[in-house]
C-alpha cells in the first residue's frame, strides 16, 4: 500500500531522534534501520536526512563524531544529546496524544460533554 | 575499493551548492561515505560493482537538491554577543581613561593614546577573525619554530636597552613587555604541530615551555611567569589526556604531569622564603611600609575608603602619595587601573566590569567546548586561559591580595597599545573558532583552504565556406 508522504513529514525529527535513542548511527545506517523497522513503509531520502541531521546538530540535539572502524572511510556517527533526549520524550507524548485523538475520531466516538 | 569518479563528482557538486566554503569538505566527505556505504550494501546483496555504484547514485538523488537543502542549514555563526561584550569592556576602558586623563592631567594624553590603540587593535581583531584560526594550523610548525627562535634571540638582547642606528634608543623592557600574553597561543600552535611526534613531541614541548619561561624571567615579571606556566601546563596536560603525541593517554599524562609537578614543588621549595615574605606583606603591610609594603598600604587605603557608587576618600599614606604624584601617576594608571576605578567610580563599577568579562569568558568557554577539531580547542582554550589568568592576576594585584605589580593587563580595559593590540588579536582568533569551528576538522586544516575550481573553457569553432 502506498503511503501519503506528508504523513511522514511532520514526524521525521521524532523518528530520527528515536533511531539514535540507544545506539549511535551513521547516515546510511539510519536510512536502512528506519526502512527495516517500518517494514519499508518509510524511505528516508538523503536530501532530507542530512540537512535534518545537520540542523539537529546545530540545535545541539545530537552530537556528531568521526569513527574509523572497519570501513574504508571514517564514518560520521550521530549521538543523541541530553537535550535531544528530552525533546524526543516530548515528541513521543505529543504523538501518543495525537494518534489517540485521531483513533477516537476514526472509530466514530465523540465527546460526551458536548452540546 | 577504488572510489568511482562519479561519486567524487556527485559529492563535489552537492558541496559546491553551499555558499559557506568552510562547510564544504565536511559535506563532501559525508556524502562520499554515504555513497560508498550504499554501494557496498548493494554489492553485498549480489550486484556487481558498476551496477551497484550506478544504483547508489540513483538512490541518493539529485546533488543540487541535496546541496541546496544543506546550504540552508550551514551558515557562518557570528558570535554577536561576545563581540558586544568585548566592545563594551573596551569602551568602558576608553571612557575611564578619558575620565582620569581629563581630570588629572592638562592634556588628555592617555585617552588619545587609548583610542589610537583601539584602532589597530580592532584591525587586528577583524584580520584574525576573517583569516580565521585555521591559518595558524596550516603553518603551525614553521610558525611555532620561528616564534620560539625569535624568543631566544630577543632574550639575548642586552638588559635595559640599546642604541639602534646611533640615534634611537630602544628599551628592551618596553619592547618585550607586551609579549607574554601571546605566549600561550603560540604554545598551543606548537602543541598542534607536535601531533603524533611521540617522545620527541613531548620533549620539544618541554623545551619550548622552558624557552617561554626563560623569556618571562628576562622581561622580567614573576606574575607573567606564573600565569604563563599555568596556561602552558594546562594546555600540555590537555593534549596528553587526549593522547595527542601518540604514546597513549596514560603514559603521556604521566610524562607531562610528573615534570610539571616537580617544577612546581621545586619552585615552592626554593622560593619558600620569598613566598613567606609576600604573605607577610599581604597580612601586615604596615610592618614593611618603607619597602614593599608601601604599595599595598596605599592601594588598600584607597579601597577601604571607596564608596559603593561615586568617588571615595583617601587615607594618610594614599593622600601623601596622590599629592606627590599630582593625581595618580602614569605607572599607577597602567598597573592599578582597577584600584583607581574603585577609588574614582565606586565598587559598583568594578563589579560591573568583572561581571562583563566573566560573562564573556563563560559564554566563550561553553561554546568552545563544542569544537570538533583539536586546533580549534587548543586555540580557544589558550586564549581563554590567557584572558582568565591575566584578569585574575590583575584583579588580585589591585585588590592587594598579591603585593607585587602585575605585568599583565586587564583584558581590553587597561591602558597600553601592545596589550590592547595583542589581546584583540587573540580575541579575533577565539571568535573565529566560534564562527567556523563547528565545521572545521583537523584533516581539513592540513589540506588547506577550500578554493573554488577555476575551469578554463576554450572552444574552437569555424564555419566552412
Amino acid at each position: 500500500m502506498s503511503m501519503d508522504k506528508s504523513l511522514l513529514a511532520g514526524s521525521t525529527t521524532m523518528l530520527v531522534l528515536k533511531l539514535l535513542d540507544g545506539q549511535d548511527m551513521y547516515g546510511y545506517q539510519m536510512i536502512e534501520e528506519l526502512a527495516r523497522r517500518s517494514d519499508h513503509a518509510f524511505a528516508l531520502k538523503t536530501g532530507t536526512l542530512y540537512p535534518l541531521l545537520h540542523s539537529l546538530e546545530e540545535k545541539e540535539l545530537i552530537i556528531s563524531y568521526e569513527k574509523d572502524e572497519y570501513a574504508a572511510r571514517p564514518r560520521r556517527y550521530y549521538h543523541l544529546a541530553r537535550k535531544g533526549r528530552a525533546l524526543l520524550r516530548e515528541k513521543e507524548e505529543e504523538w501518543t496524544e495525537f494518534t489517540a485523538a485521531v483513533d477516537r475520531v476514526l472509530r466514530g466516538g465523540g465527546c460526551l460533554g458536548s452540546a | 575499493m577504488v572510489l568511482p569518479e562519479t561519486f567524487t563528482h556527485f559529492a563535489r557538486t552537492a558541496a559546491e551548492q553551499l555558499r559557506w566554503k568552510a562547510a564544504r569538505p565536511l559535506v563532501e566527505d559525508e556524502l562520499l561515505t554515504h555513497l560508498c556505504d550504499q554501494r557496498d550494501a548493494l554489492m553485498a546483496g549480489g550486484m556487481d560493482e558498476a551496477a551497484a555504484a550506478a544504483e547508489s547514485l540513483r538512490l541518493t538523488g539529485d546533488p543540487y537538491e541535496i546541496g541546496t537543502a544543506l546550504d540552508r542549514v550551514h551558515r557562518p555563526k557570528t558570535p554577536k554577543l561576545l563581540f558586544a561584550l568585548a566592545a563594551l569592556i573596551a569602551l568602558a576602558g576608553l571612557a575611564f581613561t578619558a575620565l582620569v586623563s581629563f581630570r588629572d592631567y592638562e592634556l588628555s594624553y592617555f585617552a588619545v593614546h587609548q583610542s589610537v590603540a583601539l584602532l589597530p587593535g580592532t584591525a587586528a581583531l577583524l584580520a584574525a577573525y576573517f583569516l580565521d584560526f585555521t591559518l595558524l594550523g596550516r603553518f603551525a610548525l614553521p610558525l611555532a619554530l620561528v616564534f620560539h627562535a625569535a624568543l631566544v634571540l630577543l632574550s639575548l638582547l642586552p638588559l635595559g636597552g640599546f642604541w639602534l642606528f646611533r640615534y634611537t634608543y630602544v628599551s628592551t623592557h618596553i619592547l618585550l613587555r607586551g609579549l607574554p600574553p601571546l605566549l600561550p597561543l603560540m604554545f598551543a600552535v606548537l602543541l598542534y604541530a607536535l601531533r603524533g611526534r611521540r617522545g620527541w613531541g613531548v620533549f620539544a614541548a618541554f623545551v619550548c615551555l622552558a624557552v617561554q619561561c626563560m623569556f618571562c624571567l628576562r622581561v622580567p615579571c614573576l606574575l607573567d611567569l606564573g600565569f604563563l606556566f599555568l596556561c602552558d601546563s594546562a594546555l600540555l596536560i590537555f593534549c596528553a589526556r587526549n593522547g595527542w603525541f601518540g604514546l597513549g593517554k596514560k603514559l603521556e599524562t604521566l610524562l607531562t604531569t610528573l615534570p610539571l609537578a616537580a617544577d612546581i614543588v621545586w619552585v615552592l621549595v626554593l622560593g619558600a622564603n620569598w613566598f613567606a615574605r609576600q604573605l607577610a606583606i599581604v597580612l601586615d603591610p604596615h610592618s614593611y611600609i618603607d619597602g614593599h609594603g608601601y604599595q599595598t598600604v596605599v592601594l588598600r587605603e584607597l579601597l577601604q575608603n571607596a564608596k559603593f557608587i561615586g568617588p571615595g576618600g583617601v587615607g594618610p599614606y594614599s593622600a601623601q602619595h596622590l599629592a606627590r604624584w599630582e593625581g595618580f601617576g602614569m605607572v599607577d594608571l597602567q598597573a592599578h587601573a582597577l584600584t583607581l576605578l574603585v577609588h574614582r567610580c565606586g565598587w559598583l563599577a568594578l563589579i560591573a566590569l568583572v561581571t562583563l568579562l566573566t560573562a564573556l569568558l563563560v559564554l566563550a568557554f561553553r561554546r568552545c567546548r563544542r569544537q570538533k577539531s583539536m586546533l580549534a580547542r587548543l586555540v580557544s582554550y589558550s586564549v581563554l586561559l590567557s584572558f582568565t589568568t591575566q584578569a585574575a592576576a590583575y584583579l588580585c594585584c589591585d585588590l592587594t591580595l598579591i603585593p607585587i605589580s602585575s605585568g599583565v593587563a586587564f583584558p581590553f580595559f587597561t591602558f597600553g597599545i601592545k596589550t590592547i593590540l595583542l589581546n584583540m588579536l587573540q580575541l579575533g582568533f577565539l571568535l573565529s573558532t566560534l564562527r567556523v569551528g563547528s565545521v572545521v576538522r583537523d584533516k581539513d586544516v592540513a589540506a588547506g583552504p577550500v578554493r573554488p575550481k577555476r575551469r578554463l573553457r576554450v572552444s574552437f569553432s569555424w564555419e566552412s565556406a
